[in-house]
């Protein structure tokens, strides 16, 4: 634009083209090309400021494009209340509403600066997304199974790179462009928060990685009742139903486990199912432990707990193959 | 209601009828307008309804040097506008005249 006499005039021309950027570059030149001349005029008349005299730039804006038939914004001459137009005036005002408890007029204003950050955290998703689904092990994907870090590394940036060079892109865009973009992105948004919410809820990332045992030096549990026998293939569950696996499994001479796990990994006591080389076994309790009926131990469990209480059926734990726990409380006292 | 729900239905009968007199460029017709009467008019509603009616043909448009001050663009009637000047008088006429009847009764 050319200098105007008068900074008042070019802040006031800069506005009004602002809140005409949707528009394509051509329209929104024929649109403000008498403006510049129009503004010195009417300062040049001396009877107020522009904003007094014209009101404010972004009202200008709005009744040069109602006028010249850019928008249909008259209230009285709504043809049809489709769905897009009713969502894309919701959206507006929810903008607003939520921009004042930020202190601006419009909260996308202050999100605006904000969007090259985004563009890099989109191009971040996406390269997890190339890498291993919804399988995120870190900052930097390891590719496949062979966990390739190298590559994961590389399609960082290059996914990085892509998404901000395609955010600075497509600024002068067409609305048609920065719509598929603005799709794409939520889209994106949205599977990185389900992916999220899967990982918190399942402790970790999904498959192909293991908890480590808890290490306190214990490598085997022996499980005794209160005659002093063993229970074999004992399995134990905390108050939540999760199995409580400790300890180390043993392996033979040719590196097979030995003693007997059930389907889905969880441990049977002892692991090593070899009574010889274990703790010598207690003898009988003599006295009840307070608190607890010793007779019926499938009551024991605390309130509120799963394994669900006096029913012999299997505990909440999944995998559990559904035959009852073994001996005692299968008659169901 | 108040006077620009009526202008907005009228503005291009407006623009159209002082441009009959003489071309004019966008500012001196917003002045025109004024001194017409038609105080509420606003700036960008001119400058705006020009443009629809130049695309729409009604207008057709040339630059006037000028020795003191910028060059402007004039905007004036062609045929095609003195067409839609006549009919769309005609109509404000008929509507005028109906009101003016509806409102016989009413106090000033």
């Amino acid at each position: 634009m050319t200098a105007l006499g008068s900074v008042e005039a070019e802040d006031y021309c800069a506005a009004v083209r602002a809140a005409l950027t949707d528009l394509p570059a051509s329209q929104r030149d024929e649109l403000t090309e008498d403006l510049p001349d129009h503004l010195m005029e009417v300062l040049a008349e001396g009877e107020g400021s522009l904003i007094e005299r014209l009101g404010r730039p972004e009202q200008y804006a709005a009744d040069l494009r109602a006028a010249a038939g850019l928008e249909t914004a008259d209230e009285a001459d709504r043809p049809r209340e489709d769905l897009l137009t009713v969502g894309r005036r919701w959206l507006r005002r929810a903008d607003e509403r939520l921009g004042r408890t930020v202190g601006a007029s419009r909260l996308s204003e202050q999100l605006v600066p904000l969007a090259p950050a985004w563009w890099v955290v989109r191009g971040w998703i996406v390269a997890q997304w190339l890498a291993n689904r919804g399988d995120w092990q870190g900052i930097v994907p390891g590719v496949g199974d062979s966990r390739n870090a190298p590559l994961g590394l590389g399609l960082v940036l290059v996914c990085v790179v892509a998404s901000v060079w395609a955010g600075f892109r497509l600024r002068g865009a067409p609305s048609w462009a920065r719509a598929a973009s603005a799709v794409i992105s939520v889209i994106v948004a949205l599977w990185a928060i389900v992916v999220l919410a899967g990982n918190s809820q399942t402790g970790g990332s999904g498959g192909g990685y293991v908890a480590p045992p808890v290490d306190n030096g214990i490598t085997d549990l022996y499980v005794y009742d209160q005659s002093g026998n063993l229970v074999p293939h004992a399995r134990i569950f905390d108050q939540n139903g999760n199995p409580v696996d400790m300890g180390q499994p043993c392996y033979d001479a040719n590196g097979n486990q030995i003693g007997v796990t059930s389907v889905n990994g969880d441990y049977s006591y002892p692991l090593c199912q070899s009574p010889v080389g274990g703790p010598a076994a207690p003898g009988p309790l003599t006295a009840t432990p307070s608190g607890a009926n010793p007779s019926t131990p499938s009551t024991v469990p605390p309130s509120g707990a799963a394994p669900t209480g006096a029913t012999p059926s299997t505990p909440a734990p999944t995998g559990a193959s559904t035959a009852p726990p073994p001996a005692r409380s299968s008659s169901g006292r | 209601m108040d006077s620009s729900q009526l202008l907005k239905g009228v503005l291009d009968l407006a623009v159209l009828a002082v441009l009959k007199d003489e071309d004019g460029y966008g500012y001196d017709i917003v002045r025109r307008l004024r001194a017409a009467g038609l105080h509420d008019v606003g700036d960008a509603s001119v400058y705006g309804t020009l443009r629809r009616l130049f695309q729409s043909g009604a207008l057709t448009a040339y630059v006037v040097p000028s020795e003191e001050g910028p060059h402007r663009k004039y905007y004036a009637l062609n045929q095609a506008g003195e067409r839609q000047l006549a009919d769309s008088s005609g109509v404000w006429r008929t509507f005028a005249a109906a009101m003016d009847t509806m409102l016989k009764e009413v106090a000033a």
